[in-house]
């Protein structure tokens, strides 16, 4: 095993239980008191302290220690989380997260860092108890499951614990040091004794100074649980051999030790006789009855149940603790096997060579269909499904639901709105929404911003809304949906709204627009966007600067999307982003225009018709499709491509957002699936064209950008019909 | 790591200098071993000026200790410092490094 490895493990749990720690945090400051709640937080401080012990990360130990501490006492319900303690979590919960960040970056932690720890510690002083806390006593008691009489039982009776350890040889060549173990188990209780096994140092000549030969026997008092002391050694556990006696147990349990282990047997058993594991009579005693017997199985576990033939505990305490145990595993196979970390980056390898299979499947279709024979097409149709499927098998590995991306929000505006003096809620809608997870890290800068103009701009200080009649809390809304092969993520806010009047003003101040030029509504919205353009009349330290609107703006074309506003001075403003849910592979449909080959994304496609059996809207680029009138474009037309005779041609009609037009196409082929190739630089201009594809023939296809195709459509019948009312226009622009 | 010899009597003094960690055992064993032979019949390490000391080191101080009685040399440590000690106890073998009489 490999330390970075192990680290890099610890640092992405770490972040993961940070961020469920502050998800539970944010509950419970919306009046969540459920008890799970407080479990989860607790669970998360005291995984990542149990980790960092293990790294040598001692002030993220020493800190999480009283946090734990304090929310140990909330557990166990002698103090209650107010809202005071909370606005104490949540930065200290920000401190981890720093302190965590400082490790993985190999930085010290400075001093400002260690004092704000400090001051921190100190506010959390009066949750603590009034005398000085024992290490021992934070561990959690078996508490909830426990009944109250042999919950006392368990922690009057000090429990020795007899671990025995023998580590792989490579441990210290991987950065890991027994020490580090010791001192967590250190966390846990008190190391009554220990004993170094040398027996395993070598000759001379034999001996390399890297390489660990020690082993351990240690006797640990502690109230822990197995599964506890076992978490000591989780990053070691695999190459190493690892025996926990725990305490009361029958002696055979040692006599077994001491059998299964490589060293003398004199010499093991003078250990647990010196670490008054067993007394000496027994040893003797036990290591006499055994030879005697035939040659049992020896096996070691199945301790509990000889706790109880022996009578030596009761049994509904080992019951309970049983059950904890239980609990416990339960946890970790429900939280930790679920998911399996993989590096992105393997993730696109495997995504790219599916593509390139799904190639090769179009063109052994091909090839099997020429040669006709039955079987060979049974056989490749087969084949195709499974194709299809690990196709789209392959794509939900990269999808992430968006509620992730979201939850963060709360947060910030929570805190924001603090620091700005006003009362703004976040409401969450559809963050089971998954999209690409590519997607989701770019999509987190843009999203910051407008949701921080919306509270710094949008909403209204308490005293205007008052005054407006609204209710003195503003509300944020972020929503997701999926809708047509694109998710769409709305930000809306119940603020002042955009002044379109003030926006037209200030950029024609600024030379953005000339006086008398007229601008749709929504081209006018689009004017936020544009570079150094902002309405703020007081620039404050959130934004206002005029500067990231651009940005966002940029960003989100990058990925292939749109965004859109929609305002009311005095009711609100809605921004909605458009995006693709992936960039890697489409389903499409093949069709001809001239003697080229395109690709329309399946997606956007509503229905497929003959022109000819519709109604042409006199002298425009119209059908009358069922009553609404469609615009459409040739493709032919377009490209300049030439004619094919004999061709009746078909028309596509084609969907994105809330606007249609019509494909002509001359020939329409079918479903395929294809492969998206960005275009090269020299034709990333190009107007229509979104990218190229192979076909399975081997010949090139040029995958339509229907987005802007639609545009076009639009456009070119508005220049040619101003029989439109302007708020028609307006409204499909 | 620095170690220097210093020899009295009947007894030869090495005195460590650095760091016993892991990231430098191999270079100390070679420093360490090296001409032995002419060590007096008595090997006290002066760890006084040790700065961090980790397993590895440990490790290589109970090699040392069994390596030089094999070849009737008695080694103990003369000085250390706080973290050394501490490393020790909390393994428990800093008797094995007491002085005998």
């Amino acid at each position: 095993m490999n330390l970075d490895g192990a680290l890099q493990t610890f640092f992405a749990e770490a972040e993961d239980f940070l961020n469920s720690m502050e998800a539970a945090l944010l509950r419970m400051d919306e009046g969540d008191t459920d008890m799970e709640t407080i479990n989860e937080i607790f669970r998360a401080a005291h995984t990542i302290k149990g980790s960092a012990g293990l790294f040598g990360l001692n002030d993220i130990v020493s800190f999480t220690h009283i946090v734990e501490n304090v929310l140990d006492r909330a557990r166990d319900e002698k103090i209650v989380i107010s809202s005071d303690l909370l606005s104490i979590f949540l930065p200290c919960r920000d401190h981890i997260a720093v302190l965590v960040e400082n490790a993985r970056q190999e930085q010290e932690n400075d001093a400002a860092c260690l004092a704000q720890g400090k001051a921190l510690l100190d506010s959390l002083q009066p949750w603590l108890e009034a005398a000085p806390q024992q290490v021992a006593a934070n561990v959690p008691a078996a508490s909830v499951a426990t009944t109250h009489a042999s919950n006392s039982d368990v922690e009057t009776n000090h429990e020795a614990w007899h671990i025995s350890v023998r580590f792989g040889p490579d441990l210290l060549r991987n950065g890991m040091d027994p020490l580090s173990i010791l001192r967590y188990l250190r966390t846990l209780g008190e190391i009554s004794h220990i004993t170094t096994i040398t027996e395993h140092l070598p000759a001379f000549d034999d001996y390399d100074p890297e390489q660990l030969y020690l082993g351990f026997e240690i006797t640990l008092i502690s109230n822990a649980s197995q599964q506890q002391i076992e978490d000591a050694f989780m990053f070691v556990r695999e190459e190493s051999e690892l025996k926990i006696i725990p305490p009361r147990s029958n002696i055979e349990a040692y006599v077994n030790l001491i059998k299964s282990l490589p060293e003398n047997t004199q010499r093991l058993g003078e250990i647990l006789v010196k670490s008054h594991a067993i007394t000496f009579q027994e040893l003797e005693a036990a290591l006499a009855t055994q030879k005697s017997q035939a040659k049992s199985s020896g096996a070691v576990g199945m301790l509990g149940n000889i706790l109880i033939e022996e009578q030596s505990v009761p049994a509904e305490i080992v019951n309970a603790a049983l059950d904890k145990q239980k609990k416990v595993s339960e946890k970790k196979t429900s939280g930790e096997n679920r998911f399996i970390r993989v590096d992105a980056e393997r993730l696109d390898i495997l995504i790219n060579l599916i593509g390139e299979l799904v190639i090769n499947r179009q063109r052994v279709d091909l090839l099997s269909s020429k040669m006709g024979n039955p079987t060979l097409i049974e056989a490749v149709t087969s084949m195709g499904n499974f194709t299809e499927a690990i196709r789209d098998a392959a794509l939900t590995l990269r999808m992430v639901p968006i509620g992730d991306t979201f939850q963060k929000f709360k947060r910030v505006v929570r805190d924001t709105a603090k620091s700005i003096g006003k009362e703004i809620e976040l409401e969450i809608e559809g963050a089971e929404t998954e999209l690409d997870r590519s997607m989701v890290e770019k999509l987190n800068d843009p999203l910051m911003h407008i949701v921080r103009n919306a509270m710094d701009h949008g909403i209204e200080a308490i005293a205007v809304r008052q005054e407006r009649g609204k209710s003195s809390s503003g509300t944020i809304k972020l929503t997701a949906r999926h809708d047509a092969g694109n998710i769409v993520i709305g930000i809306h806010d119940d603020g002042g709204g955009l002044d379109i009047e003030r926006i037209r003003k200030k950029a024609i101040a600024n030379g953005i627009l000339e006086e008398g030029e007229h601008l749709t509504r929504q081209e006018l919205f689009q004017l936020i966007f544009h570079p150094g353009l902002s309405t703020a009349e007081q620039v404050t330290n959130l934004s206002g600067r005029g500067v990231g609107m651009d940005v966002v703006k940029r960003n989100i074309e990058e990925l292939q999307g749109g965004i859109e506003i929609e305002s009311e001075v005095g009711v609100g403003t809605s921004f909605s982003i458009r995006l693709p849910l992936t960039l890697a592979i489409i389903d499409g449909f093949h069709v001809t225009a001239g003697h080229i080959d395109f690709i329309v994304p399946q997606n956007t496609i509503l229905e497929c018709v003959d022109l000819n059996s519709l109604m042409h809207v006199q002298g425009q680029n119209c059908v009358n499709l069922r009553g609404e009138q469609v615009p459409y474009i040739r493709l032919r037309e377009i490209f300049s491509l030439e004619p094919k005779d004999h061709s009746r041609e078909k028309i596509v009609v084609v969907q994105f957002g809330e606007k249609r037009a019509g494909i002509v196409v001359d020939e329409l082929h079918g479903e395929i699936q294809t492969v998206v190739k960005p275009m090269g630089p020299i034709f990333q201009a190009l107007k229509g064209i979104g990218g190229s594809s192979l076909l399975g023939t081997g010949a090139v296809s040029l995958i339509l950008d229907v987005q802007q195709l639609i545009g076009f459509a639009i456009n070119r019948e508005h220049l040619r019909n101003n029989a439109f009312s302007v708020s028609a226009q307006e409204q499909e622009q | 790591m620095n170690i220097s010899r210093k020899k009295s009597k009947d007894t030869s003094t090495l005195i460590f200098e650095g760091d016993l960690t892991i990231y430098y055992v191999a270079q100390i064993k070679d420093e360490l071993f090296a001409d032995y032979e002419k060590l007096a019949d008595r090997v006290a390490f002066d760890l006084s000026s040790v700065g961090e000391i980790d397993t590895a080191g440990v490790q290589l101080l109970l090699f040392a200790k069994k390596f030089f009685s094999s070849v009737r040399r008695p080694l103990f440590i003369s000085k250390s410092n706080e973290s050394v000690e501490s490393v020790l106890t909390a393994l428990d073998v800093n008797t094995q490094f007491a002085i005998e009489s």
